[in-house]
C-alpha cells in the first residue's frame, strides 16, 4: 500500500476458509456464522457510545480489513478487480448473517464499493480504473455530489459551474445531503459545464479531491440528532480535466449507471434488520413485558405492520430471485421502496406512540445505518431519510403512475 | 414445490373460460336475471376438472396441491365468478381429511362431477367456540343452535356443520339438509356474486353423520384453505378492479385532457398499485408455506393473508368507485360488483380484526420448549 489514499495499512493475512465452502450454501452459511461469531468485535458498539467521532472510522476500517482478510469484502464485485462475482444467493445470506451477527456492516464504504465502481465500470478510463478502483476496494472513502439546495427531486437542474480552463476545470457551487463526506476524500460531483445546453445536456461528472484548497464540509445537524449527511461548498476548486468521468456534458448519462448499483440488497438488509427488531419485540410480548399488546388496537396496528413488513420481506426476496435468475431487476423496485419508506414510518409511530410519555426521549443509538435500531424516537425521526431521499416518495408515484401504468403526462 | 408451468397453464386456461363466460355485459345480464347459481359455469367447473383438483385420483381428482388451488381462487375473484365452488371444495377436502371411505365413495365422485353443491358452517365460529350443541339422544344426535354465515348454501345437498359435544370437544358433522329436515334460511346478500345462509336448528340427526376424529384440527386445517382462497380471490378482484380503473383514468376526459394527467389521482393509483403488489406477495407467499414442507407458520401466514388480501381488495374496490367519478356509482357501472364482493370476503371465515388477532396469538405463543 503506497499512499494514504488507501487508508487502510494493516493488511491481515488472506483465510479462504468462508469462500472455499461458496460451492455449498449451508456449508457457507455455517461457515460464515462461525467465523462471524469469533470475529465480530465486542465492543464495537460501545466504543461508538464513548466516542463516536473517532472510533466510527476506527470500527468501520478495522472491520474492512478482518472481511478482506477472509475475501468478504465486496465479493459482489468482478473478479478482474478484486471481487468473487458472487451469486445474489450468496451475497443475501452474507446480509442475513451480518445482521443476525449484529455485525458492524460497511457503511462508511457504501459509495466507494457500491456507487464508484458501477460509474467506473461503465465510464472509467483505464488510468482511471487504476488510480481508483483497487484503493475504492481498501476503503478510500469516496462521497456523492449530486443534491444542491436549489436541486433535489429536479436534480438536472444543478447550477454547481464547472469552468475549464486549460487542462482544469474551476468549480464553484454548493451541494447538500452527501452522505458521510465528512469521512471522506473523494467526491463524484455533478456539475455544470454548459449553461446554455438544455438542462440535462450541460452537464458533467468531475472526480474532486475533498482536500483541495476551496472545499468546505460542514455536517447538517438532522432532526433524529445525527450528522451523517453534509453541505459541501465549493469556492474556485481547481480540478484537473483528467479527473472527469466520461465526456464533457455527458454526465447525465453517467449518474444514470453511478445510480443504477444495485439497490435491493441494501432494502434487504434494512429489512432483515428491521425483522430483528420486531422479533425481539414478539420475544418481549411472549415474555409478558409489553402490556401495550393487550390492547385491541394497538395489538391489532402492530399485526397489520408486522404483516406489512413480511409482505416487504418477501418482495425483496423475489426482486432478488428476479435478478439471479434474468439479471435484471424488473419492474418492483419503486414499489418496494414507497411501501418499506411509508411502513417504516407507520411502525415506527406506532411504536413510539406505544411508548407514552417515557418514548419522548430521543436516544441516538451509537451505530448508525439507515434502519430500524429499536429506539423509537430516533427510528420515528429517521424513516423520513427513506421518504424523502432516493427520489422523493411523491416522485416516485409520479414514476410508477406514467411508467409503470402508462398515465399520461 | 408447486410447477410454475403447470400453474401457468392452469391460469391462461382458467382464464379464458371465465372472461368468456364472464365479462362485463354477460356478467350483468347474470345479476339482472336474479339468479343466484350460474349453472352454466358451475358445470364448466366441473368438465374443467377444478372441483377436484385437489381430490385423489381415486375419486376422478388431480391430487394438486394449494397452490393450484389458489390460481383458481384467483380467476374467479378476478371474474367475480357467481358460483359455489369455495364452499364446495371445502366440504370435499373435510371429506378427504375425516370422513370414512364409504362417505368419501358417496360423496366425492358426485362433488367431482358437479352434482352437489357444499356448503359449511364457518371454520372460524369452531376455532373461536361459536358453536351450536350435540347431545346424545337415544340411537340419534340432538344438534341445537343457531349457525350463521353459511357461504352460498342455496341448493346444497351437504352442509358440514362444527358442534360442541358434551364433553365439550369440537365435533364435525356432515348434514344432508334435504333428508335430515335441516332448513337453511337464505339472507338477502348485499353482494351479487355470492349470498350466504344460515340454519337454526333443535332437532334429531342420525347418528351416522357425525364425523369421527377431532373435528377442532378439522376446523383448523379448514381455515388455512379458506383463508388462502378468500386471500386469492380477493388478489384476482383486486387486480381486475384496478385495471379497469387505471382505463378509465386514460379515457376519461375532463378539463381538456384525460384525468389520469391530474397528479392527485395518479398519486392514488400508484399508491393502490403499491398496495397490490405487496398484499399479491403476502398471499403468494402464504399459499407457498401451507404446503407440506411448510415450517409450522402456514397458520399465521394464512391469518395474514386473509386480512391483508381482503382489506386490500376491499380499499382498491372502494377507491375504484372514487376514481370513477359519477358513473362509479351507478348500479349500470361495474364497480360495485367488486366492492361488494370484497365487503363480504372481508366477513367469511372470521373478519379482519379476528384474522389479526388470531395471527396474534399464533406469533406471540409461546415456543414449545
Amino acid at each position: 500500500m503506497s499512499t494514504n489514499h488507501a487508508g487502510n495499512p494493516q493488511a491481515l493475512p488472506r483465510d479462504n476458509v468462508i469462500l472455499d465452502k461458496r460451492g455449498d450454501l449451508a456449508a457457507f452459511r455455517a461457515t460464515l456464522r462461525g467465523w462471524l461469531n469469533r470475529n465480530v468485535p465486542k465492543n464495537w458498539v460501545e466504543r461508538l457510545a464513548r466516542d463516536y467521532d473517532n472510533e466510527y472510522p476506527r470500527v468501520q476500517r478495522d472491520w474492512l480489513a478482518k472481511l478482506e482478510s477472509v475475501g468478504l469484502a465486496v465479493p459482489h464485485w468482478p473478479v478482474q478487480w478484486g471481487g468473487e462475482e458472487f451469486s445474489i444467493r450468496h451475497q443475501v445470506i452474507i446480509y442475513e448473517e451480518f445482521a443476525r451477527a449484529n455485525a458492524p456492516g460497511l457503511l462508511m464504504f457504501s459509495i466507494s464499493h457500491y456507487h464508484v465502481p458501477a460509474t467506473f465500470y461503465a465510464w472509467g478510463s483505464p488510468e482511471q480504473i487504476e488510480r481508483y478502483v483497487k484503493a475504492a476496494r481498501h476503503g478510500e472513502v469516496w462521497a456523492q455530489g449530486f443534491s444542491e439546495p436549489n436541486a433535489g427531486s429536479d436534480l438536472a437542474s444543478l447550477r454547481t459551474r464547472a469552468e475549464r480552463r486549460g487542462d482544469k476545470y474551476i468549480v464553484n457551487g454548493q451541494k447538500i445531503w452527501s452522505s458521510g463526506a465528512a469521512n471522506a476524500s473523494l467526491y463524484l460531483l455533478l456539475a455544470r459545464t454548459d449553461p446554455k445546453a438544455p438542462k440535462h445536456a450541460g452537464i458533467t461528472m468531475l472526480i474532486v479531491d475533498l482536500k483541495a484548497r476551496g472545499v468546505t464540509i460542514k455536517p447538517i445537524h438532522q432532526i433524529n440528532g445525527n450528522a451523517e449527511f453534509c453541505e459541501v461548498f465549493l469556492d474556485d476548486v481547481e480540478v484537473p480535466v483528467a479527473n472527469r468521468i466520461g465526456p464533457e456534458n455527458e454526465g447525465w448519462k453517467v449518474a444514470q449507471s453511478t445510480l443504477s448499483t444495485e439497490r435491493g440488497l441494501l432494502i434487504f438488509n434494512n429489512s432483515e434488520r428491521a425483522q430483528m427488531v420486531y422479533e425481539r419485540i414478539l420475544d418481549r410480548i411472549r415474555a409478558g413485558s409489553e402490556p401495550w399488546f393487550e390492547d385491541d388496537q394497538w395489538r391489532r396496528e402492530f399485526i397489520q405492520g408486522y404483516t406489512e413488513l413480511q409482505a416487504l420481506r418477501a418482495m425483496v426476496r423475489r426482486l432478488l430471485d428476479t435478478v439471479e435468475r434474468t439479471g435484471a431487476v424488473g419492474e418492483t423496485p419503486p414499489l418496494i421502496k414507497l411501501h418499506y419508506s411509508e411502513l417504516q414510518q407507520r411502525l415506527s409511530e406506532l411504536l413510539l406512540r406505544v411508548a407514552g410519555l417515557p418514548g419522548q426521549t430521543l436516544d441516538v443509538p451509537p451505530v448508525p445505518g439507515n434502519f430500524p435500531k429499536g429506539s423509537p424516537y430516533y427510528d420515528y425521526l429517521s424513516s423520513w431519510i427513506w421518504t424523502i431521499s432516493g427520489g422523493s416518495n411523491e416522485i416516485i408515484r409520479n414514476i410508477v403512475a406514467e411508467r409503470m401504468l402508462g398515465l399520461p403526462k | 414445490m408447486a410447477d410454475t408451468n403447470l400453474i401457468e397453464e392452469l391460469r391462461t386456461a382458467a382464464r379464458d373460460v371465465l372472461q368468456d363466460k364472464l365479462e362485463l355485459d354477460k356478467l350483468r345480464r347474470f345479476i339482472d336475471s336474479g339468479a343466484r347459481i350460474d349453472q352454466d359455469l358451475w358445470r364448466n367447473a366441473a368438465e374443467l376438472g377444478w372441483l377436484s383438483l385437489a381430490l385423489p385420483e381415486q375419486h376422478g381428482g388431480s391430487e394438486l396441491g394449494t397452490a393450484e388451488m389458489a390460481v383458481i381462487h384467483e380467476e374467479l375473484g378476478r371474474w367475480l365468478a357467481p358460483i359455489p365452488f369455495l364452499p364446495t371444495v371445502l366440504c370435499a377436502d373435510a371429506l378427504v381429511a375425516a370422513a370414512p371411505a364409504a362417505v368419501q365413495d358417496r360423496w366425492l365422485p358426485e362433488i367431482a362431477q358437479g352434482h352437489c353443491i357444499a356448503s359449511l358452517s364457518s371454520p372460524a365460529d369452531a376455532v373461536a367456540g361459536r358453536l351450536p350443541e350435540l347431545k346424545k339422544q337415544g340411537a340419534k344426535l340432538r344438534l341445537s343452535g343457531n349457525v350463521p354465515g353459511l357461504p352460498s348454501p342455496d341448493g346444497a345437498k351437504l352442509l358440514l356443520v362444527f358442534a360442541r359435544d358434551e364433553a365439550g370437544a369440537v365435533r364435525a358433522l356432515l348434514l344432508e339438509p334435504a333428508s335430515d329436515g335441516v332448513a337453511i334460511t337464505l339472507q338477502q346478500t348485499a353482494d351479487l356474486t355470492r349470498h350466504v345462509g344460515s340454519l337454526s336448528i333443535d332437532g334429531d340427526i342420525p347418528a351416522e353423520r357425525l364425523l369421527p376424529g377431532d373435528g377442532r384440527a378439522l376446523a383448523e386445517r379448514l381455515l388455512t384453505q379458506a383463508s388462502l382462497a378468500l386471500g386469492s380471490d380477493s388478489i384476482g378482484g383486486a387486480k381486475r378492479a384496478f385495471e379497469l380503473t387505471v382505463e378509465y383514468l386514460k379515457t376519461r376526459q375532463q378539463f381538456g385532457k384525460p384525468i389520469g394527467s391530474f397528479q392527485a389521482l395518479k398519486h392514488r393509483a400508484a399508491d393502490l398499485r403499491v398496495l397490490i403488489e405487496a398484499a399479491d406477495t403476502a398471499v403468494a407467499e402464504a399459499v407457498a408455506r401451507s404446503g407440506p414442507n411448510n415450517d409450522g407458520d402456514a397458520a399465521t401466514w394464512a391469518a395474514m393473508a386473509k386480512f391483508y388480501g381482503c382489506d386490500a381488495y376491499a380499499r382498491v374496490a372502494a377507491d375504484a368507485i372514487q376514481l370513477h367519478g359519477g358513473v362509479g356509482f351507478t348500479w349500470e357501472y361495474y364497480c360495485h360488483f367488486f366492492l361488494k364482493r370484497a365487503k363480504l370476503n372481508q366477513q367469511l371465515f372470521g373478519n379482519s380484526e379476528w384474522h389479526r388477532d388470531r395471527a396474534a396469538r399464533l406469533l406471540t405463543a409461546k415456543a414449545a420448549a
